[in-house]
């Protein structure tokens, strides 16, 4: 693809200010970059890194109380930065348009798509009526939306979030724009979904010329669709490069930091962080003849026909969450279980812990068939305290009115032997001291840590009482990536000192690759594949694996 | 799309039956929660032993429970509600003669209420936080906040006592004019038809105070939750996506944000309606206007128990009515709605 | 249970409230004024507000009595003032009853759903079919004139409001994780629900107490305005009302306006003091 020489988009020295109620802070630094015809440019960074920021003041899409202190955004020989309300209206959607993360939130919940799409059209001039429909189903065309008439009559909530997400493509090619910027338009999506947007918007940039700055914190994502890349970190820029220079020269600490911390890079959890982690020197442990749980023939459906009394018969619509699974996890070992939303990987997790009761199947945790034991008796149950688990959203999982104390307690007081206040104060300690958490936030309500102190109070309450099966769900995925690493390399640690059982959870291949030595692949309810990590990953039997192995981003050195 | 909207409807039809039957289980127990005898009361202080037994026999006062309910049932399903003890009429036609009136009065504060509050709110919404914002949520809280009664009597004595614009309150229509042809029972829509511009004008002006009175008591909820709910949509992220891809400020607002508020907003209306019908008896004390709330007033110191069972009941049936119209139009305006939940 | 994180107590807290919000201070003083009022109202009140005395019948406000006195004689002063207890009073048991009552049914509806659930739903619906106003009518009319019938009817009609938030409230913290996790360490579901899960619905509950005891004092005056429930000669804001409101056309406008306007600035206090509460409950705006 022939690159024209004068920049389409460039940023100099941008800077912008925030006015919060502690006065003015710098929210962003002295940012310079360019963007050509035809170019992929990654913005990346972690969370306060300020990338979503310079993006959004490029269409002047800041919050009420941010302002653009210095520098300029030059578009097409135009100043932007200094646009009035009628060019900015001009430009915004027809020159650079922009798409966003969570796109069925972005789309109008009761207007219905062929609306958005000729809402789009209309604003930007298209004069008659007739060429609105066909113009609609033309764009639909070119998202790869095959089946038009269905779509434009559908309501966004009738739709996958990867529908939802070309329909947003679809409003930004409405009228021809020619920068397109997309605000982490992937994450939440499956794997093999977030591959065919990218696919769609690398086709695009290829055959439209279509210019495409993408912010990510997914830096293998990046690595496998953009030719330059920007890394940012609070509020400045650390790094510029092209993406052949950009892996093998890069020299600032962050970015190395950040490369080395990318799963996709790295072999094993120990190489995710700069300096070598201490659990390294404990053993594997050893893996025993017997299994810890064995699980047969689980088995959950949802909406069965009851007997009912009534005069009209409710239509049945069984949903089978789950159709039947065997599988067993032995002591000392992790266990990585993956697949696409709605796969049924919750549902196990809900019936393992025995927070639901499975419709069908046997679960034998230690020799006992945990399965003839209720949910509800189960929470009295001296086996309670073996199984726990960590969540994935670290927000919802803590309750925000206990402080860290409490949170680590919890456990020890219900489950464990009786205790008093000193030993109490002293278990607590060492279990935070065991996650890495200092002591002097052990006071502190949920909304005053960090994410990252928040992931580790979720597992020191979940190790409090030394479980044997301990069940993660997605436990790193609401992290930043150098947060993650720092927490996976604490899993693997107690792991090896406590001799415990993951069921590891993740829609990551990657980190899954890492952690686990086997791994369960499941899809519509049942577990199509599991085997030896290495050997399934890398030879896969099943369709679905197949798909699934070859959708995750590879990164490519060279373009 | 139109069969699911259609079997929605007709589920929320059905659902109302339950609550149409415990609305008339309860008001048939308001008098059989009476101390003593109910056919004492409902024959009245002047009644002697054989028509208190005759009463009794009506009524079914001398069999089970269940009976009485199911007599009452068929009882209400000829349009008998009972004999007044005030009036000496049945309730059934008291009741039919003035609702009219008092469904006149409750509309049109409505009415009132709406085009005042809705814009209120939606400018409160748009300049959240700034003086007009803070003005227009003390002026509509301090609204909410006054009684009725007290409101009803403040603006009488404004408007007509020291100002004399208001006529006097005396009820619908002042003396020398004569009531309209009914067709509606509306005086002023009734005047209308006849093109009788006096009568309307008439009927109005007698109207105006007392509309305005109940109207001030349901501002504060509708402008409160049309802000609230302005604000959710204006926030959101499809309306941010919007004016990311260019779409003009008042589009976003008066389309896409406005119509999706306007869901809660119907919600909400339902909600004040009752309060409305509940502060309907009270103006129609205080501006001596003849509709049911004044028969009930009426009826409650006499002790006219069937008055005042019947009452309770219509109130009780034109507000179930009100929030299935309510209902309904939400889900044919949502539609979200015709998904399996 | 290591408490040490509960360093500020209430008023500690009331007062940082106070502090940052000029309209937290204003609801705040003008509450404490209430209360103050009722409580102490008997013993500095300048005349006695049951003694008739028809010679200085309907005379405008002056020095000696301030709001002037009404058709009796009776100074309207001091019966505005302790009538202060007797509408607080009204508002504050028939709130407590409903909230008890409302926020118990409604957050075992939400959380152990099912039967129980749909019933405790439908009973709300149910009372919610009629205008409140009318069935509370409908009951005092029924059960007779008294104090307790006031405050029994009130409390009624107000509990379908508590089920509903308080289902509202559970049926979304329920699908939260720190639930799972409560029920993960151990807790019954009983504990998990009053312990874990009800404390963090109290902002939302406790913004509804504060704008349902202005609702209730307007209630319990609307229908003594009417003749039911307290009756003359007690004093009560509605009653008194009720006996100006005959005088007003010709002019006596001080026998309405005083008590009118006092009712008024108690409910509107009660208004503002919501989200002054919900401020007081709720963990993230500590200091």
């Amino acid at each position: 693809m022939q690159k024209s020489n004068t920049p389409l988009l460039s940023i100099n020295n941008l800077a912008i200010d925030f006015e919060t109620r502690s006065g003015t802070v710098r929210a962003v630094k002295d940012v310079s970059f360019t963007l050509n015809k035809g170019e992929i440019l990654a913005l990346v960074g972690e969370s306060g890194s300020g990338k979503s920021v310079t993006a959004y003041s490029i269409l002047n899409l800041l919050d009420k109380n941010g302002s653009l202190a210095e520098g300029e955004i030059i578009y097409h020989g135009m100043p932007l930065h200094k646009a009035d309300q009628q060019m900015l209206n001009d430009v915004r959607g027809r020159e650079i348009a922009m798409i966003f993360q969570n796109p069925m939130s972005t789309l109008n919940p009761i207007r219905k798509v062929g609306e958005h799409l000729s809402d789009m059209l209309r604003t930007h001039g298209y004069p008659s009526w007739s060429n609105i429909e066909a113009e609609t189903e033309k764009l639909l065309h070119q998202v790869e939306i095959f089946d038009v008439q269905r779509v434009k009559n559908a309501y966004p909530f009738e739709l996958s979030g990867g529908m939802c997400q070309r329909v947003m493509i679809a409003l930004a090619l409405a009228c021809r724009s020619r920068v397109l910027i997309a605000d982490e338009p992937t994450t939440g999506l499956d794997v093999t979904t977030q591959k065919s947007i990218m696919d769609l918007i690398n086709n695009l940039v290829k055959e439209e010329g279509l210019a495409v700055i993408l912010i990510t914190h997914d830096l293998s994502l990046a690595s496998q669709y953009c030719d330059k890349f920007v890394v940012m970190e609070k509020g400045q820029i650390v790094e510029q490069n092209t993406r052949d220079k950009f892996f093998r020269e890069s020299s600032h600490p962050y970015t190395k930091k950040l490369l080395l911390a990318t799963p996709a890079r790295s072999q094993s959890v120990a190489e995710l962080t700069a300096q070598a982690p201490t659990y390294l020197e404990l053993a594997e442990p050893i893996i025993p003849e017997q299994p810890l749980i064995t699980v047969t023939g689980l088995r959950k459906v949802y909406g069965e026909t009851k007997a009912t009394w009534l005069p009209f018969k409710k239509t049945s619509n069984p949903f089978i969450a789950v159709a039947g699974s065997d599988f067993s996890i032995f002591p000392g070992e992790c266990v990585g279980l993956v697949g696409g939303s709605g796969s049924g990987k919750s549902t196990t997790t809900r019936m393992l812990t025995r927070l639901e009761d499975p419709s069908a199947g046997q679960i034998i945790f230690d020799g006992i068939d945990i399965t003839e034991i209720s949910s509800h008796a189960f929470i009295r149950h001296p086996l309670r305290k073996e199984i726990q688990m960590v969540f994935q959203d670290p927000t919802g999982s803590l309750n925000p009115r206990h402080c860290v104390f409490d949170l680590i307690a919890e456990p020890l007081l219900r489950l464990g032997p009786k205790i008093n206040k000193q030993d109490l104060q002293l278990k607590v300690h060492t279990l935070a001291n065991q996650v890495g958490l200092p002591l002097d936030f052990i006071n502190r309500l949920p909304h005053q840590l960090s994410g990252g102190q928040k992931a580790r109070v979720g597992i020191a309450r979940a190790v409090a009482l030394a479980p044997k099966l301990l069940i993660l769900d997605e436990p790193t995925s609401a992290l930043d990536v150098s947060v993650q690493a720092t927490v996976l390399q604490l899993l693997e640690k107690l792991r090896r000192e406590l001799g415990l059982s993951y069921l590891f959870v993740s829609h990551d291949l990657h980190v899954v690759k890492m952690l686990s030595q086997r791994i369960l692949v499941m899809k519509e309810g049942e577990i199509v594949e599991q085997g030896r990590t290495a050997e399934v990953m890398n030879h896969p039997v099943h369709d679905y694996t197949k798909s699934l192995m070859e959708a995750i981003p590879i990164e490519t050195e060279y373009a | 799309m139109f069969y699911d909207k259609a079997t929605l409807i007709f589920k929320r039809l059905l659902l109302a039956i339950p609550t149409l039957l415990g609305v008339l289980v309860i008001s048939f127990s308001l008098t059989r929660a009476l101390p003593g005898d109910p056919a004492v009361y409902f024959a009245g202080p002047m009644a002697d032993e054989a028509s208190i037994q005759e009463v009794r026999v009506q009524l079914g006062l001398d069999r089970t429970l269940v009976y009485q309910f199911i007599t009452y049932c068929k009882n209400l399903a000829q349009g008998e509600f009972g004999q007044s003890l005030s009036t000496g009429q049945s309730v059934g036609s008291e009741l039919s003669t003035r609702l009219p009136a008092s469904l006149e009065l409750t509309l049109f504060g409505l009415f009132l209420a709406l085009i005042t509050s809705i814009p209120l709110g939606i400018l409160s919404a748009l300049k959240p936080n700034t003086w007009i914002d803070h003005l227009c949520r003390i002026l509509v809280t301090a609204g909410a906040s006054t009684p009725i009664f007290f409101s009803g009597l403040f603006l009488m004595f404004i408007f007509y006592y020291i100002l004399g614009w208001a006529p006097s309150p005396i009820g619908r229509l002042d003396f020398i004019f004569l009531s309209p042809p009914h067709v509606t029972g509306f005086f002023t829509i009734d005047a209308l038809l006849d093109s009788d511009l006096e009568t309307f004008y008439a009927a109005l002006s007698q109207l105006i105070l007392p509309a305005v009175t109940l109207a001030l008591c349901a501002l504060a909820p509708i402008a409160r939750m049309t802000r609230s709910s302005m604000i959710t949509a204006l926030d959101s992220e499809y309306v941010k996506a919007a004016k990311a891809n260019g779409i003009k400020s008042s589009v976003r607002i008066y389309v896409y944000a406005l119509q999706n508020a306007s869901l809660p907003l119907l919600t909400v209306i339902g909600l004040v309606f009752g309060f409305l019908l509940g502060g309907n008896v009270l103006v129609e004390k205080v501006y001596s206007w003849p509709g049911v709330g004044s028969f009930a007033i009426d009826a409650l110191v006499a002790s006219d128990y069937a008055a005042i069972q019947g009452f309770v009941l219509i109130m009780a049936v034109l507000f179930v009515t009100l929030n299935l119209i309510i209902d309904i139009l939400y889900t044919l305006f949502d539609p979200r709605m015709g998904r399996n939940e | 249970m290591n408490n040490s994180h509960h360093k500020e107590s209430v008023l500690q807290r009331l007062g940082y409230l106070a502090s940052k919000n000029p309209l937290s201070l204003i609801s705040l003083s003008l509450f404490g004024l209430y209360v103050f009022v009722a409580v102490t109202a008997s013993y500095w009140i300048p005349f006695d507000p049951l003694k008739s005395n028809t010679s200085i019948a309907l005379q405008a406000p002056n020095l000696m009595h301030w709001f002037g006195t009404d058709h009796l004689g009776r100074d309207v002063f001091s019966r505005v003032m302790i009538a202060t207890r007797l509408d607080l009073g009204i508002a504050f048991s028939a709130v407590a009853i409903s909230f008890v009552i409302g926020t118990a049914l409604g957050s075992m509806a939400a959380y152990f759903g099912g039967w129980y659930e749909r019933i405790i739903c439908r009973v709300g619906d149910i009372v919610l079919a009629f205008p409140l106003f009318v069935l509370a009518m409908g009951i005092v009319a029924v059960m007779g004139n008294s104090l307790i019938n006031v405050i029994y009817a009130t409390a009624i009609i107000n509990i379908p409001f508590y089920i509903r938030i308080a289902r509202a409230e559970v049926s979304l913290q329920r699908d939260r994780q720190y639930v799972q996790a409560a029920l993960l360490s151990g807790n019954s579901h009983l504990r998990t629900l009053s312990y874990h899960i009800f404390p963090n619905c109290l902002p939302n509950l406790v913004v509804q107490i504060s704008t349902n005891m202005g609702w209730a004092i307007l209630n319990a005056a609307g229908l003594s305005f009417i003749g039911l429930g307290v009756r003359p000669p007690a004093a009560e804001w509605g009653i008194l009302v009720a006996e100006g409101a005959d005088y007003i056309i010709s002019g006596q406008w001080w026998l309405v306006l005083f008590p009118g306007f006092i009712l008024m600035l108690a409910v509107f206090s009660f208004n503002l003091l919501g989200d002054t509460l919900r401020d007081l409950v709720d963990p993230q705006k500590r200091t």
